[in-house]
């Protein structure tokens, strides 16, 4: 009879809507508020922990994310998006553009590259150069700029890193990463552009002319630190932190302790399996950067990735490690490399100068071993007996024992 | 209807062997995605409790230390702290609306006792917090009770370079 139709379609209807009721009340209540997420990006393994987030699940949520798994995914798009904007090695980033474009035109490039840019230059300029991002092509003769598949071998290509490059290369690609400062950037109607300079150095016996080419890595990864580090404020992370590579990070509060802070052991450089200095810490973003991350040696002299724009060739100032705390981790990434390249001297000049609202812990490793220079001493815990503490902090400035 | 398919119909029998094994199906799945998600909920006692406001955290209370923490005090006024429970009012802004709530320390389990929030008053009726798998919440009120977990992976210690 009709009545049967009609009484299967009411029964079907409320087993389907208990059988939902069931799983929507019993087994789907809760959004995880706290977790550990780990990603690759920039050739780099970054790791996201958070811990009892603040930001409400479901119904309560008004801004933020909605749980941890909701924040790992905006971290995920944000590493994605960087990544995709200031890879040298991308064929379709912002980075790649500029450096396969030709002297002397604008390049379109997009927010991201433009923000890091804008920083780059900022510290290029405050730094006097120490800092400078277009030392590509020094970085590339020394055998450590990434290179994209896509890329020909080049003719200053050695055959191993035990012998070293020609000298008339470094002269001339020192000279052209000099030209950072006529790098222009601009906004247009919400489009942006960077003027690439019209100088090209050559080489002799070498048909090559050779354009200015941008390396952002050592700036990049602090840049994205900083994003992620707002967007864990925006979503409620306060206990946690963000780690890029082991190198730039943003650390929120240690929930199970009663300071909240985090203990920080910076690796030896030449023993990497031991730290050689430690240091409390929450709330701050940091970065750190060394001789240690890679390098060769050749005839005894180590020659590593970080390049001295004043000479066109890797660090020769005994600087092995070089932490800068506080403030922004993309400023602290270009501040590492700066400080690297400025030398023992030059560089206390310039935490004295600029920095004295960080927290600097610097490396020099010469013949006479190790030595440590910090502008908050009392702050550190030195765990390697053999280097010892360099200077003393007098209101506030560093002097140099 | 033709006078033959009504014929047809009314030889049918309500229940035919596909229907029930239609409807079988329908319930082995919900048993199994309810058994699966049901016994995969962390079970284990929580560490404290928190307390969140418009998803901004307002107090917090550490069971193995005994010790609250009143973040924003124009929201939490406390009743009674004895050794056996901890009585407190959870406030809506400008003190338009209460919760209140009573954390049992021996327990270790929190509760919502009272509101003003609405005739249903969910909150009041949601049963004691006491492991890692449920919430107390109260959306009239924007409140939200979660338990506190700390870090059992992490020790605080981070290497760097």
């Amino acid at each position: 009879m009709l009545y049967n139709i009609g009484m299967k379609k009411i029964f079907a209807g409320a087993v389907a809507a208990l059988c939902s009721l069931a799983v929507a009340a019993f087994g789907g209540c809760g959004v995880p508020n706290s977790g550990v997420k780990t990603y690759f990006y920039m050739n780099a393994p970054a790791t996201l922990n958070v811990i009892n987030m603040d930001a409400q699940v479901g119904s309560l949520s008004e801004t933020g994310a909605a749980g941890f798994d909701d924040l790992a995914d905006k971290v995920d798009r944000l590493l994605y998006s960087t990544e995709n904007s200031i890879s040298g090695t991308f064929t379709g980033s912002s980075v790649y553009k500029f450096n396969a474009a030709a002297a002397g035109t604008d390049v379109e490039i997009d927010k991201t590259c433009y923000e890091v840019l804008t920083v780059a230059k900022a510290i290029y300029e405050q730094t006097e150069g120490a800092y400078n991002p277009a030392v590509w092509y020094c970085e590339d003769l020394y055998g450590f700029a990434p290179r994209a598949l896509s890329d020909p071998a080049m003719p200053y290509d050695r055959a191993s890193t035990k012998t070293l490059p020609d000298q008339k290369y470094i002269d001339a690609f020192k000279t052209l990463a000099s030209h950072f400062d006529k790098v222009t950037l601009r906004e247009d109607n919400g489009k942006y552009y960077a003027y690439k300079p019209q100088e090209t150095v050559t080489v002799e016996g070498d048909t090559n002319a050779y354009a200015l080419r941008l390396d952002l890595g050592g700036i990049g990864k602090g840049w994205v630190v900083d994003k992620i580090s707002d967007l864990m404020d925006n979503c409620g992370a306060k206990y946690g932190y963000f780690d890029f590579g082991n190198s730039s990070m943003a650390l929120k509060s240690f929930d199970n302790n009663e300071s909240g802070e985090f203990t920080l052991s910076a690796r030896d450089p030449r023993n990497r399996n031991a730290p050689f200095v430690s240091f409390q810490i929450k709330d701050k973003r940091l970065s750190t950067s060394g001789d240690y991350v890679a390098y060769y040696v050749v005839d005894g002299v180590r020659y590593c990735h970080i390049i001295d724009p004043a000479t066109g060739s890797p660090i020769r100032t005994d600087a092995a490690s070089v932490t800068v705390v506080g403030g922004s981790a993309a400023e602290n990434d270009a501040y590492t490399t700066a400080l690297s390249a400025m030398g023992k001297e030059r560089a206390v000049q310039f935490i004295n100068d600029n920095l004295s609202d960080r927290f600097v812990i610097m490396l020099f490793l010469d013949g006479d071993g190790g030595k440590i220079i910090t502008n908050r001493p009392q702050d550190v815990t030195i765990d390697k007996t053999e280097y010892a503490l360099a200077n003393t902090v007098s209101n506030g400035k560093i002097i140099l024992n | 209807m033709a006078i033959k398919k009504i014929e047809q119909i009314k030889e049918g029998k309500f229940f035919r062997i596909w229907d029930i094994v239609a409807y079988g199906v329908i319930v082995a799945v919900t048993v199994a995605l309810f058994l699966g998600i049901f016994l995969s909920r962390d079970k284990s006692p929580t560490d404290g409790i928190k307390i969140s406001y418009n998803g901004v955290q307002v107090f917090t209370y550490d069971y193995s230390s005994n010790e609250y923490e009143i973040v924003a005090a124009e929201n939490i006024e406390i009743v009674s702290d004895d050794s056996r429970t901890l009585t407190f009012v959870f406030y809506t802004r400008g003190k338009r609306g209460y919760n209140k709530i009573v954390i049992d320390k021996i327990e270790k389990s929190v509760k919502v006792v009272d509101a003003d929030c609405s005739t249903h008053k969910d909150c009041v009726y949601t049963p004691a917090l006491a492991d890692n798998s449920s919430i107390i919440s109260c959306p009239p009120h924007s409140m939200l009770i979660e338990p506190l977990v700390r870090s059992t992976d992490n020790d605080g210690n981070i290497i760097i370079g």
